[in-house]
Parts: structure tokens; sequence; C-alpha cells
């Protein structure tokens, strides 16, 4: 047998790391040449501090309605700063993690830079010195940039993208949060919670007539009922027209107002770091972003790209999934595809958001025989355990083959009901099979049983 | 039930003849045994058992039946043989024994679900090591069984991407319920689909992207031969998907053409030489370091193999030619084709006055051109008037190959792939080993023009060039 490869990885993010450890584990030498801190944009700056961030909100909103009933005696404050303090000292922790399993693979960690020479090199600048590093494969994960967006009558120093909400040591006064960048992503709810949560008298303009892209539309009246009641004031279809030293004027759905804004909130404006490695040096074609075939190949065959730097999605649970696919084709010269078509999306936010695949609007051309069905979420054993907060769960099924093509879920344990869906729609199961399942009681998952049994019976 | 066939062997196969069978009707075979002896109007084969069974024969020897033909059966322990007896080649033309055999039974390494599968401990190791499905992997030891050598070429030919409908341990299709159901609402057989899904289970995609293989295509048993395996006649399931026919029409075409009518024309002759990198390597560190911030291109090793061919040319006219019918034209004007890869196929774009230009010229040109040819924006005089072409393969691990040429030039250089080498190194008289970076050149001539002797010069002074690329700065 042939002696091993070697693949450098450019990007130490989840699509980065993902990727080493899998060309470790298909026995190449493996190189992993990081800028910043292991872990990249989603353990530094994004996933990981925003979940630290809701895991503090969350159970303090949740607090409050308990003390509101005189269960519980709580305070009416979230001290900010010492979730901020929480959460940075929970993202070392999973820097270190992250570090610590690239250590045991043997995956050889650089801090430093790295750009291509050619198609066979790339120049590794790392404290203060330069070496060349000479691969069979190389592995291009340098994910996206934070761009601050221009706005009219807006200094750019007023808008903040969503890495600086994290570092800030006190929540402001008042605070536009724009929803949806590039990549249509919801995160933008996920910022406005936090924020609400702690104190914060917040606006969520989204660009869009959804304030979550991708939710089927049934579902939008829960998502602004909740969000009004934590008093986030919402607009849709909303544009940027104009601003003064506190406030900015939208143009949106309803007409245009002023709302008040001592920090303007870009929740994911993020653009593919093309150009970090310098692979148009190789002879890469860059499009939106790196332009990659489903072996995450781009068109020199033994470079690959994941990850937010292809575009697409721009989400860790895609990055990581093409790691994966492209650290073991870089390693062994495989043909594994990525599968990225049932994608699961979540927001940990009070209601909990959660959905995966078509919506029923997006299915409509698609299939024949379409069916779907809803539940009140308000009225399952685990949600009424659970204080009995409102919520639904709708399916979306191709009644000819038995095919879930999306699952929609907010209020309590959407969560785990879209990752049971996943599951699921991932095995290519049928909706008589979900019918069959046997779950615990009481236990959210139990609603997926049941939507898909409504189905069944009506067909 | 598998059925044994008449195979086909190669295209212009009519019929083939039963001459012998080696085992009699009723006695148990092993996947390669020697079945029978066939003879067509070109040659004799016997003709291995495809599975393992009981062996029936449905035809007298001296039969003669078309390719696809049944000849008899190889069946579990207790199952009688159907009874109609497989119509002779005789029989009313157009009736093809296809219906009789259908297109899945083939190729030594479609075996049949359930079906046993002989490896050696070793090759079982070897395939557990590099994820090998031993059920897609065709035996070459005795009575077919299967070898880790066979194990390590069929990991070698690809990835186990499953190539026919996986099985698990219980010889049952692995298929994802709504796969499975697709299949039954299209009437598609899934033992004909690849599946691409989680260890290569069939996943819906994999059912609506299946292609039914043509029929008439189908193929008999292996065939045990002398030399390579021939790949011929593709098994109906490997057989060439109709959205994978790529026609030899426009730039397919016209490669196809050329390149044939290139070798057939011409006396080509290649011959290697290897050549130390080092100090081009080392130049190039350079030219990045005193260039880059000027933004003036900097050459890829291409662009100087490119360089140093053109400054060779100058000092070997007789490479820089044409062949007409009457005589050996030697050119003037030194112009490089460069190839550039594509989907589609290879276009040349040529660089003017290479021996004349600087090599930063030449890097800023070859790097334009790739980048026409890959927007399809080359003009045909971009494309025309080389005088020699360089075509690297370089970036696909290639070290050594037999660059084909582009008429009508009479030579075209190779350029591999830059790699590790060692050289010896003589230190107070001991010598110990360096490590050196090595690159080989692939020189092929049309010899009617040129002679080994005069090409080897040339090569001799590409490599000296290379060797002590300041000189390509000049």
């Amino acid at each position: 047998m042939s002696e091993p490869r070697h693949v450098v990885v450019i990007g130490g993010g989840p699509g980065g790391y993902g990727a080493a450890l899998a060309a470790r584990a298909k026995g190449a030498q493996v190189t992993i040449i990081e800028a910043e801190r292991p872990g990249g944009q989603c353990v530094n700056h994004a996933c990981i501090p925003t979940g630290a961030m809701l895991s503090a909100a969350v159970p303090f909103l949740e607090g409050q309605e308990l003390s509101v009933m005189g269960v519980i005696d709580l305070g009416d404050q979230l001290s900010f700063s010492r979730a901020v303090a929480r959460k940075d000292a929970l993202v070392a922790r999973m820097v270190e993690g992250i570090a610590a399993s690239l250590r045991m693979a043997k995956v050889q960690t650089i801090i430093g830079n790295a750009v291509f020479a050619d198609e066979s090199t790339v120049i590794v600048t790392a404290e203060g010195t330069e070496r060349r590093l000479i691969a069979d494969s190389f592995i291009i994960a340098t994910g996206a940039d934070w761009i601050v967006p221009e706005l009219p009558g807006l200094p750019a120093g007023r808008v903040v993208t969503a890495d600086v909400i994290h570092a800030t040591p006190s929540a402001p006064e008042t605070a536009l949060v724009l929803g949806a960048g590039p990549a249509q992503t919801a995160f933008g709810v996920e910022y406005a919670v936090l924020l609400a949560a702690s104190g914060t008298s917040v606006t969520l303009a989204v660009p869009g007539p959804h304030v979550v892209p991708g939710l089927d539309a049934d579902l939008d009246p829960l998502v602004d009922q909740a969000l009004s009641a934590l008093g986030i004031r919402l607009m849709t279809s909303a544009q940027v027209v104009g601003g003064n030293s506190d406030g900015v004027v939208l143009r949106h759905a309803d007409g245009e107002s002023e709302v008040a804004a001592a920090s303007i909130v870009a929740a994911d404006a993020r653009s593919p770091a093309i150009d970090a490695a310098s692979p148009s040096r190789a002879g890469v074609i860059c499009d939106d972003g790196v332009v990659v075939d489903r072996t995450c190949r781009t068109n020199v065959a033994h470079i690959f790209a994941v990850g937010d730097v292809t575009g697409g999605a721009m989400v860790t649970a895609a990055a990581s999934h093409m790691g994966e696919v492209a650290g073991a084709n870089a390693a062994d010269g495989g043909q594994r595809r990525t599968r990225l078509g049932r994608l699961p999306h979540s927001l940990h936010t009070v209601p909990e958001i959660a959905w995966i695949g078509a919506t029923e609007a997006d299915a409509a051309g698609l299939v024949e025989n379409l069916g779907s069905a809803t539940i009140d979420l308000g009225w399952s054993a685990r949600s009424i355990t659970l204080g009995g907060r409102e919520g639904a769960l709708k399916l979306v099924v191709d009644l000819d083959l038995g095919e879930i093509l999306g699952a929609h879920a907010v209020g309590p344990g959407a969560s785990e009901i879209i990752a049971v869906c996943t599951a699921a729609m991932q095995a290519e199961l049928t909706v008589e099979d979900v019918a069959a399942q046997l779950h615990w009681h009481p236990s959210h998952a139990e609603s997926v049983r049941e939507v898909a049994q409504r189905l069944i019976d009506r067909r | 039930m598998v059925d044994v066939l008449i195979p086909k062997m190669g295209m212009t196969m009519k019929d083939g003849t039963l001459v012998r069978w080696l085992r009699p009707s009723g006695t148990v075979v092993e996947v390669g045994d020697p079945v029978f002896e066939l003879a067509t109007e070109k040659l004799e084969a016997e003709v291995e058992a495809e599975s393992a069974g009981f062996l029936h024969h449905g035809v007298e020897e001296g039969t003669t039946l078309d390719p696809g033909g049944v000849v008899g059966w190889i069946l579990p322990e207790g199952v009688a043989p159907p009874a109609a007896a497989p119509q002779p080649a005789a029989a009313p033309s157009g009736a093809q024994s296809s219906d009789s055999s259908p297109p899945q039974s083939t190729a030594a390494v479609n075996r049949r679900p359930g079906e046993r599968i002989v490896a050696s401990p070793n090759a079982r190791r070897v395939a557990t090591a590099l994820g090998v499905d031993l059920a897609l992997v065709a035996g070459t030891g005795p009575g077919g069984r299967i070898t880790s050598e066979d194990v390590e070429q069929a990991h070698a030919a690809g990835p186990p991407a499953a190539r026919s409908a996986p099985v698990d341990d219980q010889g049952r299709i692995m298929v994802s319920p709504i796969a499975r159901r697709l299949a039954e609402d299209r009437g598609i057989d899934l033992s004909l689909v690849v599946g691409t899904g989680p260890g290569g289970r069939i996943v819906k995609e994999d059912v609506q992207d299946f292609v039914p293989p043509t029929p008439g295509q189908s193929s008999g048993p292996s065939i045990p031969t002398t030399g390579p395996p021939a790949p011929a006649e593709p098994a109906a399931e490997f057989a060439p998907r109709p959205e994978q026919r790529i026609p030899l029409t426009g730039m397919r075409g016209v490669i196809a053409e050329r390149m044939h009518a290139s070798l057939a024309e011409m006396a080509q002759l290649t011959m290697t030489m290897e050549v130390r990198m080092d100090k081009a390597v080392k130049l190039r560190k350079k030219l990045r370091r005193e260039w880059d911030p000027f933004e003036r291109a900097v050459p890829t090793y291409t662009d100087l193999v490119v360089k140093a061919v053109a400054l060779a040319l100058r000092e070997h006219p007789r490479l820089n030619a044409t062949v007409t019918e009457e005589a050996i034209v030697v050119l003037d004007d030194v112009h490089i084709g460069v190839a550039v890869a594509l989907d589609q196929g290879l276009v040349v774009p040529v660089v003017r006055h290479a021996d004349r230009e600087p090599v930063s010229t030449i890097a800023r040109e070859t790097s334009r051109l790739a980048a026409a040819a890959q927007d399809g924006t080359l003009t045909l005089d971009e494309m025309t008037g080389g005088t020699l072409s360089v075509t690297s393969l370089g970036m696909f691990d290639i070290d050594v190959f037999t660059p084909v040429i582009n008429p009508p030039n009479v030579a075209i250089i190779g350029v591999g792939r830059i790699r590790d080498g060692v050289r010896w190194k003589t230190t107070k008289g001991r010598q110990r080993p360096v490590q050196t970076r090595q690159m080989t050149l692939s020189l092929t001539i049309d010899h009617r023009a040129v002679d080994g002797a005069p090409a080897a010069e040339f090569l001799r002074s590409v490599r000296t060039l290379l060797e002590s690329p300041m000189a390509l700065l000049g």
C-alpha cells in the first residue's frame, strides 16, 4: 500500500476541523492552518456564544413566568455582563475541546495564515516566519467574513455585526436587529430574543415577508405573537431608508416608521471569504463562493472546499457535513457525495423554532398529491407538563410516496421534534414508518408520531 | 437462478458455438470454474461460472447461439431447470434470446444476493482495512477466489461507492423505504440500481436518477483472458448510461479525429528525462517574493518549461518544424502551444514568440489564455500557429506519459509532477542521500522528421535550462 497522503486544511472552523478529523480517520497525514482560534466563526463568534447567551436568556424568561405566578421568587434583571463572562468561559472550553480532539487525532495544527502559491503549494505565515507546504490535497475552509452593511444616512460605526453583541458588557437600551443576511438565515430572531430578555427595547426588521425564512407560513402568526409578547416590534419587507443620531427610518410592509436604536445589529451579514487563501492562484474557480461539486471538489481535482466559503446555506451543520465528505475524499480519492437536501434548522429562542425541508407552498408544484397536517403542541402531554405554552407542528407529505417533504415546528420542544423528523427524513422513512414509532411518554417526540398518524387516517 | 450464457466478446461477434461442456450436468460449480468451451469466428475461450451452485446443461455440445443465448443454468440444490430449451441461433433472426437473459446476469463482480463470496482471509482483512465491499470485487484466484491483490485493485479502481445494488449479510438489497416505494411505483428493478446513500444503500435520489440499461447489451459470464482484462463489453449494470454518453461531435469529435490522425500518420516516439527542479523551485519562491508586490505575473512551472523549450528550440530548430508531403519545413518563429483542460476536452492556445518574450510576459499570457479558454472566448488566432506544444499533467500527480503530437507539429513535451527525489552527494569520500525536487519531462517526436539522438539532445538542452533557471530570465 502506498504512503499516506498529505492533506492540508486551510481554516479551523467546523468545516475545517471536521475535514481534518475525517481525513485523519482515513489515514492521511493532516495539517490544519487556522488564522485565529480553532473553532472558527461558529465556536468563537456565532453559534456557540449565541447559544451560551440564550441559555441564560431563555431560562430567565421562563423563570419570569413562574415568578409572576409566585411559584418561584426571582429578580427581574438578567445580568448581561455576567452572561457574557459565563459565555466566554464556555467558548474557551469548546475551543480547548476542539484543539484537544485535533491533538489526540495527531492533526498538526498551525496558528497562522495560509495562501496558495500554486496548485500544489501553500505559503504559511506563522509567528513571523514563512514556510511552504506542499501537499497532495488541499481543503479550503476559510469560512465567511462579517460584512457591515452600508445603510443610508447611518455611519458604518453605528452598525455592529452579531459577534460584537456577544462582547459588549451591557445590553443597549434600544436596538434595531436587521434579520436575514445574504444566506437567508434567521439568526436575527435569536439576537432579538436575547436582547429583549436583557431589557433592550428591540425592533426586528427583516427584508422579506416572513420573520423566519424557510418556515412554513402557517406558523408565522405563532412566531409573530410570541415575539410580540416579548416586547419585540416586528417589521417585515423592511428596508432602512435613513437615520439620525439615535433613530433609524425604515420603510416596511405597513408604511414608514422611525425607530429608536442606540445599537443597530446586522444579525447575519456574512459573505464567503473567497480570497482569504487566494485559491485563484491555484486555478480554483470562484463564483459567489468557491465552486464545488457534490464531492466537495473544486475545478482543480485535488483542491476541495467546504462550508461558508462555498456559499449556499452558510450554516455549521452544512459545513461539518461537507467537511466529513471532503476530508474522507481528500484522504483516499473517494467519490463520497454530500447530502444537503435535508438540512434542519433550529432557533433556540422562546418559543423554540425549528424546521426542515419544504414548506407547503414550496412543495405545491412539485408533487401531484400533496398532503399536510398540523397539530397543536399546546395540548401535548409534554407541553402541558412544561406549563402549557402554545405551539404547532406541521408536516408536509407526498401522499403517493408517503415521503415527508417538510416538517415545521414552533413552540415547546420544537428542536427535539424536528430532530426526530430529521432522522426520519434522512433515513427516508415513510410516514407510515413514523406513525408506527413508539416514544417515551410524556415527550415531545410523541407529537411526531401523532401528526404522522393523523395524515394516514385522513388518507 | 443464474443463466449460463454465450458471452458477447467484442462488437463484431455474431454468434458463438458451445464446443464442449467442461462440467457434466448436475455437478456443483464454484464461481470461476470453467464451464464450457466457446468458439467464435475469431477466438476460442473457456467460459467461467459466474455463480456457485448446481450446473444444468440446456443445450447439446455443438449448439450455436447468438450472444446472450442461454446454454444452461446454475441453480440451488433441488431446483429444477426451466423446461423450455433455448432456441438455437438458426431460429428467426431478431428473436435474440435477450428475453430469456435478463440484463442482470453478467460480469464476475455482479454476484447474486445471498451468493457465497469466496475470499482469502488476507483479502478479507485488506477489504476491511480499505473499506472495499467484497461483493463487488472480481476474484482472480483459484476457483474465482478473491485475493488481496484483487481487493487492492478494486480499491484503486475506485471507491466502493457501490457499483450495483448493495446487499447485506443476508443478501437483502439495502434500500430506504421511500426508495423502495418509488422503485415499485416506477417498476424499477432495485437489483440494477446503484446505491449512494449511507453504507451504499439505495436512496430516493438513486432511484430517481436511474436509467435502465439499454437492451441487447447484456454479456455472458466472465471470460478468462490472457493479458489485461478487456474493458470492451461492459456488463449491463455497468453499461454507459445514456446521460454519460459523450457524442464524438464538437470539441470532443475534433480531438478524437486529430489525435487519431496524429497517431495514424506519424511515427511517434516518446522519451523521458529527469530534471532536478530544486533551483527552479527556489527561483519561483524568489520571484514570488520580488514580483508579487509589483503584481508581476510569477511563472508557473509550466511557464518555465514553455520558456525553456522555446529557448532550446533555437538551438535545435529541427524540432520546430512541420512535415509536408515533400519536405520537412523548419520554421523560423517559435510559438508554443499550451494545453488547457476543459470539461469538454482540451484546447491548445498559443504563446507567440515564446523564445523572445520575457518569462513574466509568458506567465501573464498563459494565465490570460487559460482564463479565456475556460470562458470559451479564445479566438481562432489564439488557437492556431503553434510550432510545438507543452502539456502538463503534473497537477494530476502524473509523472510520465506519452503525449500525442498536435499536427502539424513534430514534437510535444509533457510536464510531470514535481516530486521528492533523492540524489547521492559525496562528502569526505562518503556518499549520503540528499533530498531533491524532481520532475520528468516526456518528449514525443515524429520520427519521420526527427531522430532519437537529436531529440534527446533537445531534451537535454531543456533540462539544462530548467536546472539553471536564471538563464530563463535573460
